[in-house]
């Protein structure tokens, strides 16, 4: 195996692949990438089990050959080294040479057969969709996973695709994310899939801010989406994920409409002397006012007020402080729109104005306050 | 002049002998199924209103009597099951002192209906004992006996009686403790029309404990069989890795006889000693033979409580085969340090469980009992069973104040993932993370509670949570405390409870094994709300703290020991485990012999 490129080449597709590399491992070799170096192509691949990167890299191949060489000792040396062509080549089984102008290294990688083989999907449709419209509809939902290992359901990003509509769903048990879009989807019949935010980041990542499409493959067990020569297969999660249109509340007629950022300001503002475990802040809804008082003993309280389209019967409803202001930044536009029913029932925030194929909602559950 | 002392009428006799038979429904439940089995059923039948109060239809399809014997069995010491007193050393009827069926009768309204294989069927009704009426009745073989309105004539014994779902709850672990007895007798068990388990004749223990309490328990279970010599013990006990907050998955059993024994406890926790975490219970569903000659029944009138003649024999046979069976393969937990979920985690320094109060676990004394660093023998436990140093033993409690000042916080190191190291001024501090983690989280959550009480986090996904009927009646029967913790729950179904809000505050994990958990720890002590909301605090404390393994840097390393230091009571977890030891110079020059 021997190549040779250069150093801002290589840099790129590093960054790529090197945050997919598991920062403690039990199998050694997780922590190297492969180098995959054909006649006509070198592919750099890095692999946490469940999430693989496979991005090419552009070079001259002098001979092809594969081996695994140590990520980030390999992202060290390639940041430190001169602007000069690269010369990496295999010396024997294992040991690597790097040369760059008066610098050398030699390094031991493993073998390649060890580097676990990346999956291959059992498909033949493609899907191609627009690279700004899933960065958007991502960013709007993956705010609300659940971080907790013990519901493994409840990790990932949930993703249906039909042929008129597209939507993106997370959830934590407390609060809920949902973007909907509306639009014409080349697809066969209903898709829908558990994606771990992870491989999600890595699509924010890859695409940028680019409005190409992204090739989406997908079956039972990984979704493979690729952008500009780069290739992430991601194992889909296991669920089921909860039947969530069920807890979308249908008659929250009271309608709270009031200031986005001014709300969002005046959450924290009370959160900080709100109670550190639960974080609860009391928001009472007055006739053209909504109140947010925070009030702990041996701390002290705080309110804020702002005004709000308000005309329905006053409520005071508590709220996790942190989940609030979460959402309230995650949504888009100048006003937001709360939707309530009772003080203990699931209350739906959403942008008052939206584009006109997109639905962005939110729904948090309330604390209730003890009598 | 008369003398003073006369005989009793016969009523007033039976009404005293009742006193100390039928002390409450569950009683006189017990009383009737032994009568069932004694007459040969293999279908049972018992269905009760109220809490048997209102009440108890026992039905069985055993011999039945006479027409001419039905009347009579209402008389005092009246019995089929012996003739002589010789007969008493080898009794292998459950019932034989004649005094049940007149002691209930004496204080209940009763309608039985009965028929032996020749006779056509009687119906006999009866209040306070007297016979009101009798008549023909078509009946196949059996007796289905109803008992109404006990304890009508005695108010006193009445007030006696706890809450109608305690008394319930009593009554269904009668029925239940029969049911695990005889797996050849059919069960069932109805309360307010509604059937709660029905146990086909036939099937396997551990089918039958998996129907009348859940596949949760009876899918936890390892097989006890044999024992050398002495009486044979066979039956299921937990797993190690599955225990519960109480004895109430205790049964046992005696040649078929149930019991309540504390010889038999202690046998069963001698045998997990060293393996459960502190005041952890394993589920046991064992079942003696013992010749009948070798065991005394008759030392109470309810029975409840027998007395073997080899006692030491009983018990190693029990403890044997029980170590015999949790040290085997299939027990043994899959990682050791079990890491996450369950709070049963193993450590090496658990303190074993000790042998505890024995008897009713429903009646028990409170066992829960909260770190006093003044009082630390009042934990009532044995002394860990690795052999600490005893630093935190009476005499060297230090006040906590004193102690920030002696210890070099800026130089705090983890061990193993699992301990603190400090120094300090007067020698080394090792601190127990978990432990004293759960301290730390214990005191503030009990501060946010008290402050706030029943807080409670709405789930936008309703959890149902599988519990057996036991738990069911206790949710219901502690409604409102359950309320003041922040638990929001409703039954839906005989088995089954929706979780639709948890106390605030609490972290991830498993909001369904944190309300079991909860539930099982209100049977175990009764308390007054601020025992309770200890109990939340506790609770949240244990499945919040970091755990064993957990990696932590020196930041916050540093942290959890300052935080622990500012406790009020920092040297115990809330459950009574040592959060941390120290190692004083004097004790470090004495190991080098420098003294």
């Amino acid at each position: 195996m021997e190549f040779l490129t250069s150093k801002s080449d290589l840099s790129r597709t590093l960054e790529m692949v090197l945050h997919i590399v598991p920062p403690k491992t039990t199998l050694p070799v997780l922590s190297n990438l492969l180098l995959d170096v054909k006649k006509d192509s070198i592919t750099v691949i890095s692999t946490d089990l469940d999430t693989s990167v496979s991005t090419t890299l552009a070079g001259e191949v002098k001979k092809p050959g594969m081996v695994t060489v140590p990520a980030r000792r390999l992202g060290e040396i390639v940041r430190l080294l001169p602007d000069k062509p690269i010369h990496i080549s295999l010396q024997d089984e294992t040991r690597i040479q790097i040369e760059c102008g008066e610098t050398k290294y030699r390094i031991m990688g493993i073998v390649e057969e060890e580097f676990p083989k990346i999956p291959t999907v059992q498909t033949r449709e493609r899907l191609q969709l627009p690279a700004a419209m899933l960065r958007r509809m991502i960013a709007k939902t993956m705010f609300a996973v659940s971080r907790d290992e013990t519901r493994p359901a409840l990790n990932g990003v949930f993703w249906r695709i039909e042929p008129r509509r597209m939507e993106m769903v997370a959830t934590d048990g407390y609060r809920l994310a949902r973007m909907e879009k509306t639009g014409e989807f080349p697809v066969k019949g209903k898709k829908e899939f558990l994606v771990s935010p992870k491989a999600l980041g890595q699509m924010i990542n890859l695409s940028d801010d680019s409005e190409e499409m992204v090739d989406i493959k997908v079956d039972n067990n990984y979704l493979v989406f690729s952008f500009g020569g780069t290739v992430v297969y991601s194992r889909l999660l296991e669920g089921p994920f909860p039947r969530y249109e069920q807890v979308i509340p249908k008659d929250n007629n009271k309608n709270m409409i009031t200031d986005r950022a001014a709300m969002m300001t005046s959450c924290r503002r009370v959160a900080i002397l709100s109670d550190s475990l639960t974080h609860q802040v009391q928001v009472s809804v007055r006739k053209g006012a909504v109140v947010l008082k925070s009030n702990t003993p041996d701390l002290g309280e705080a309110t804020d007020r702002l005004e709000a389209e308000y005309d329905e019967d006053e409520m005071d409803i508590g709220y996790n402080a942190t989940y609030l202001a979460d959402i309230l930044k995650n949504i888009d536009g100048d006003r937001a729109k709360f939707r309530l029913d009772t003080p203990i029932k699931a209350g739906i925030i959403e942008p008052v104005e939206q584009e006109k194929d997109e639905h962005h909602l939110c729904l948090l559950m309330p604390l209730r306050l003890a009598e | 002049m008369t003398g003073k002392i006369h005989v009793l009428p016969e009523h007033v006799a039976n009404r005293i002998a009742a006193g100390e038979v039928v002390e409450r429904p569950a009683s006189v439940a017990k009383e009737l199924i032994e009568n069932a089995l004694d007459a040969g059923a293999k279908e049972i039948e018992v269905a009760i209103e109220e809490s048997g109060l209102r009440s108890i239809l026992i039905a069985d399809n055993g011999a039945g009597m006479s027409e001419q014997d039905a009347p009579i069995a209402f008389e005092r010491h009246a019995t089929s099951k012996i003739e002589s007193a010789e007969e008493l050393e080898r009794v292998g009827t459950f019932g034989f002192r004649g005094e049940a069926l007149p002691s209930i009768a004496s204080v209940s309204q009763i309608e039985m209906v009965t028929a032996d294989n020749e006779g056509t069927g009687l119906r006999i009704t009866l209040r306070a004992g007297e016979i009101e009426s009798q008549e023909p009745a078509p009946r196949t073989h059996g007796t289905t006996i109803v008992v109404r309105n006990l304890f009508f004539n005695t108010p006193a014994r009445r007030n006696f009686l706890k809450s109608d779902r305690a008394e319930e709850r009593r009554l269904r672990r009668v029925v239940i403790a029969h049911a695990f007895a005889d797996l050849n007798v059919s069960f069932r068990y109805v309360r307010g029309g509604e059937e709660i388990f029905h146990a086909p004749a036939g099937e396997s223990l551990q089918a039958r404990v998996s129907r009348i309490l859940g596949a949760r328990i009876g899918d936890t279970l390892v097989e006890v069989s044999g024992s050398e010599q002495g009486p044979s013990v066979a039956g299921l006990v937990s797993n190690i890795d599955s225990t519960h907050a109480n004895r109430n998955y205790q049964y046992f059993t005696v040649n078929r006889r149930p019991v309540e024994q504390s010889l038999l406890t202690q046998a069963v926790t001698v045998a997990y000693r060293d393996l459960l975490a502190p005041r952890r219970f394993p589920a046991v569903f064992l079942s003696l033979s013992i010749d009948a000659s070798y065991v005394d029944v008759n030392i109470h009138p309810t029975k409840r409580e027998v007395r073997f003649a080899p006692e030491r024999a009983v018990f190693s046979a029990v403890q044997a085969s029980v170590r015999r069976a949790i040290r085997s393969e299939k027990s043994l937990p899959s990682f050791w340090p079990q890491r996450g979920g369950a709070t049963t985690t193993l450590s090496p320094g658990s303190p074993r469980v000790e042998p505890g109060p024995p008897g009713l676990p429903l009646s028990g004394p409170a066992e829960w009992t909260y770190s006093d660093p003044h009082h630390p023998e009042s934990r009532q436990g044995e002394s860990p069973k690795t052999e600490a140093p005893d630093t935190v033993a009476e005499g060297d409690v230090v006040a906590p104040e004193s102690w920030i000042h002696r210890v070099d916080l800026g130089n705090v190191r983890q061990l193993g993932n699992t301990f603190l190291v400090a120094t300090g001024r007067d020698g080394i501090v090792v601190v127990d993370q978990h432990t004293a983690h759960e301290r730390i989280l214990f005191e503030e959550t009990i501060d946010r509670i008290e402050r706030s009480p029943g807080d409670s986090q709405q789930l936008l996904f309703p959890e149902t949570v599988e519990v057996d009927p036991e738990l069911l009646t206790i949710a219901e029967e502690y409604e409102d405390p359950l309320e003041k913790s922040g638990f929001r729950v409703r039954p839906i179904g005989p088995r089954a409870l929706l979780l639709e809000g948890v106390p605030a505050g609490i972290r991830e994990g498993d909001p369904a094994g944190f309300l079991r958990e909860f539930l099982e720890q209100l049977v175990r002590e009764s308390g007054d709300e601020k025992s309770r909301s200890r109990r939340v605090a506790a609770s949240i404390a244990c499945h919040g703290a970091v755990r064993a393994g957990d990696s932590l840097n020196p930041e916050e390393s540093r942290a959890l020991l300052e935080r622990l230091l500012h406790c009020d009571q920092p040297l115990r977890c809330p459950h009574g485990r040592p959060t941390f030891l120290s190692i004083s110079l004097d004790e470090i020059a004495r190991r080098f012999l420098r003294t």
